[in-house]
Order: C-alpha cells, then sequence, then structure tokens
C-alpha cells in the first residue's frame, strides 16, 4: 500500500510529530510514510480506524512471561527471607528455681530481689549465648 | 529498569544473608562481659557504653528473630538497671526498646517489666510502677508453674 518515500516535507512533519509525542508507539519513518499514504488518500477509512486502533493500544505489550518471572523473583525471595527468618530460635535454657525466686523478690520491688535476680542473670546469661555460639558456628 | 532493580535487591539480600551471625553472638557475650568487669571496678559508665555500643550495632539477618529478641532484650534490661539510678527516664527508654521487640512469656520480656517498673517507681510514678511489676510478676507466675515451684 505504501511504496514511495516520504518527501523531505513528510519527513519534517513527522519529525516534529515525533517531538512532539516523544511516547508515541511508532517512529518517526512510520509516521512519514503514514503521513504520505495519507496525502496520496491510499488510506481506506477501515485502514485509518485500524491505524488508530493499534495507537490507542500503545506499544507492543513485553510478553507475559517476562512479567511473571519479574514479580516471582523477589517474591520468591521475600518468602525465603520469611521463613529464614522466622524459624525458631535456639530453645533458650530453662531458668533455674533460683532466679526465678529473684525475679519474683525483684518485680515485688525488693532491692536485695534486684541484686539476686542480676546473679542469677549472669549464669543464666553464660548458658545461652553459650547455646547460642554453639548454634551459629 | 527491572532487570536492574532485581539485581540491586538480589545482591542486597544476599550481602545482608552473608552477615555474620558468629560474631554478632560473640559480640554480645563481649560487650556482657566487658559489662560484668566494668560493674566490678564500680565503672557504670563504661558498662553502659559497652552494652550501648552493642544495642546499636546492626543484627545481621542469619540470626534468628527470637534469638535477636532475647539478646537484645537481655541487653536493654541491663541497660534500664544500670541507667534507673542515673536517669530514670532513659531507663524507661531502654526498658520500652526492649518491649518493642515483642513480648512473650519468658524470662527476658519478664525482666524487661522488673526494669521498666524500678524506672517509673525512681519518677515517683507509683501506679505505673505497680502495673509493670504486675506484668512482671503474670509471667513469672507462668514460669514458676512451668518448673513446678510455687512462688
Amino acid at each position: 500500500m505504501i511504496d514511495e518515500d516520504p518527501t523531505a516535507e513528510e519527513r519534517r512533519e513527522a519529525e516534529a510529530l515525533a517531538r512532539a509525542t516523544p511516547d508515541a508507539p511508532v517512529d518517526a519513518q512510520e509516521v512519514a510514510a503514514l503521513l504520505g499514504a495519507v496525502k496520496a488518500g491510499e488510506l481506506t477509512a477501515a485502514d485509518r480506524a485500524a491505524v488508530w486502533r493499534r495507537v490507542q493500544a500503545g506499544p507492543a505489550r513485553r510478553p507475559r512471561w517476562a512479567w511473571r518471572v519479574a514479580l516471582a523473583v523477589p517474591l520468591a525471595a521475600a518468602l525465603a527471607m520469611a521463613v529464614w527468618l522466622g524459624r525458631p530460635g535456639a530453645s533458650a535454657p530453662t531458668p533455674s528455681p533460683a532466679l526465678l525466686t529473684a525475679q519474683t523478690d525483684a518485680a515485688r520491688g525488693h532491692a536485695e530481689g534486684r541484686v539476686a535476680l542480676e546473679r542469677q542473670m549472669r549464669v543464666f546469661r553464660k548458658g545461652f549465648l553459650a547455646s547460642l555460639e554453639t548454634r551459629y558456628r | 529498569m527491572i532487570r536492574r532493580l532485581l539485581t540491586v535487591a538480589a545482591l542486597a539480600a544476599l550481602c545482608c544473608a552473608c552477615g555474620r551471625a558468629p560474631s554478632w553472638v560473640e559480640a554480645a557475650r563481649t560487650a556482657n562481659e566487658r559489662a560484668d568487669a566494668a560493674l566490678l571496678r564500680g565503672d557504670a559508665v563504661s558498662a553502659l557504653s559497652a552494652l550501648d555500643a552493642f544495642a546499636d550495632a546492626a543484627v545481621p539477618n542469619t540470626v534468628a528473630r527470637p534469638d535477636r529478641r532475647r539478646v537484645l532484650q537481655d541487653v536493654f534490661y541491663r541497660l534500664s538497671e544500670l541507667e534507673t539510678l542515673v536517669d530514670a527516664r532513659r531507663a524507661v527508654a531502654y526498658a520500652d526498646r526492649g518491649l518493642t521487640l515483642g513480648e512473650h512469656e519468658d524470662v527476658f520480656t519478664a525482666n524487661l517489666w522488673v526494669a521498666k517498673g524500678d524506672a517509673l517507681e525512681q519518677l515517683g510514678d507509683d501506679s505505673g510502677a505497680a502495673r509493670a511489676f504486675a506484668r512482671a510478676l503474670r509471667i513469672n507466675e507462668i514460669l514458676l508453674d512451668a518448673t513446678g515451684v510455687s512462688p
């Protein structure tokens, strides 16, 4: 249908159109050829309608799988990270009755309870951190 | 664009995942040992700064969340107790920082409520202190029940 090269004027018009519509889905050469065809009366109403539909449809879509991959990769990474972070921690050593008794006293506002709690926690902490070191070694 | 973003995200995830959990646990032990040694010398300031530096350090993603919480809650408990006599408001803030990591029925959460109660008592907020101590006692009772010891 379009068998002639665009004229210089047509090219200028096409470039102007391309500048005015930088996001247009067709390049300047195609626009130039299209303008040429319109001027020469080579486009039927059906052709014009088809071109308009194509322009309205926007640029050719990326294949669907590309979006699926683009979504699936970060989702899989996020899921893996959530599973990794949500895994159970090292089992903390069971607090001794002495520690719990000291904690009771401290929570009742007894000063000696606080001192005893700190002393008991020093022992408990040592065991707890040692179990963590074993876990993460 | 998407490809670039994916590459950056993947690299960032890889870097975080490669954070060294053993060094973090070792740093926790060292900070606690330094604090203990400083307290034996009567140097509460050095004890506070050793624990404070550790509390602010980044936690590698390879550390499981429950472990992260327990270690940091214990550090915030110590910071809060040490700060109570110096600056009770800061002590409350330390306890709150620990509690925001998550509340559980364990020694670590109960200790934070004890520390918060102490700090509030120091500030003259007796009802706030009573509420905090009550929270500690509730957890403490559950733990005592589990070990079969009567309070």
